[in-house]
């Protein structure tokens, strides 16, 4: 069964004042279930055939379906948050009056939070926005925002509840970073390299024309059953290193590293 | 995320055989071992083959 969760964390207010600040939060995800190829070439058909449906939730996540084929995916976005309470003597005379009372919270809980989502560029929106009440100096709030896909509604739901609770995204963080770190020594790869080759990864993806040869696409007459008499099938991305001079090596070297970095990130 | 690395060496082989050799080694060691030629590996070939053609 199908399921996934992207996380980001965002600390996103630290009250420097000595008045309560509120801060609105909007987050928007954008679901494309095409293939990438197909979603270029034939946006507007993409869009047309995927059909999204939105379901109710009892927190005001969202939670919509859209798929062109069966089985329908479940695309849950989430909004937990958790405030750090940072000891102060403003922090201390504060609690004391009702009015400032556990007020660092998202606000009202749960119920005030919803999130905006796009399936397939379709966004729903909700007229109330998620927001962080900052109620006095030395008060920093985190949140954490999810992306949760599973294959039926329930996979969907069970999702959202867990990453409701924001030290399960803490968790999954900690653990991502453990299991990354030891990744990349194992391949000899700095952190900086891999900020490097997932640059590189993202304009692969997205055909971006800075590092295509106009010229040599200009000049280019062949089809890609002509890559298959050198082995090659042309039906994922080629990246292509010429080496023109023996000190280029190390480029080719650099891009084998690139490879083994990126073929180890789905 | 796959892609095909193709490392096309043009220098020509009259020349400098051993930058072919560096190429093939440091493509054969490491994690890429056993992705020589296979769709999301390494594809190390001579510029002069592929413009012959």
């Amino acid at each position: 069964m199908c399921q996934k969760t992207t996380s980001r964390f965002a600390r996103i207010g630290h009250n420097h004042s000595r008045v309560i600040r509120e801060l609105e939060l909007t987050s928007y995800a954008e679901v494309v279930l095409a293939q990438q190829g197909a979603d270029l070439a034939h946006r507007c058909s993409a869009i047309f055939l995927s059909r999204p449906r939105a379901f109710p939730t009892q927190r005001r996540d969202v939670l919509a379906a859209a798929s062109r084929h069966e089985p329908r995916l479940h695309v849950g976005h989430v909004l937990a948050g958790a405030a750090d309470w940072r000891p102060c003597r403003i922090r201390d005379r504060s609690r004391k009056s009702s009015s400032a009372a556990a007020h660092t919270s998202v606000a009202g809980g749960h119920d005030d939070v919803d999130a905006a989502v796009g399936i397939e560029r379709r966004r729903a929106r909700s007229d109330r926005k998620p927001r962080v009440r900052l109620a006095f100096r030395g008060v920093t709030a985190r949140v954490s925002f999810a992306t949760v896909v599973a294959e039926n509604e329930d996979g969907c739901r069970a999702l959202i509840e867990k990453y409701h609770d924001p030290q399960v995204s803490a968790r999954a963080f900690a653990l991502a970073s453990t299991h990354s770190e030891i990744e990349l020594r194992h391949l000899g790869v700095s952190r900086d390299d891999e900020a490097r080759f997932q640059r590189l990864a993202a304009r692969v993806i997205y055909a971006d024309p800075r590092l295509r040869s106009a010229d040599a696409i200009m000049r280019n007459i062949g089809t890609p059953p002509d890559l298959w008499k050198f082995g090659i099938s042309g039906d994922i991305p080629i990246v292509l290193v010429t080496v023109g001079d023996a000190a280029e090596v190390g480029v080719a070297q650099e891009m084998v590293r690139a490879r083994n970095t990126c073929a180890r990130r789905e | 995320m796959k892609f095909d690395l193709v490392i096309l060496n043009e220098i020509p082989t009259s020349y400098r055989q051993d930058v072919q050799d560096d190429l093939q080694r440091m493509a054969e060691s490491g994690p890429s071992q056993g992705w020589i030629d296979r769709p999301g590996g390494v594809f190390l070939r001579r510029g002069e083959a592929l413009t012959d053609q």
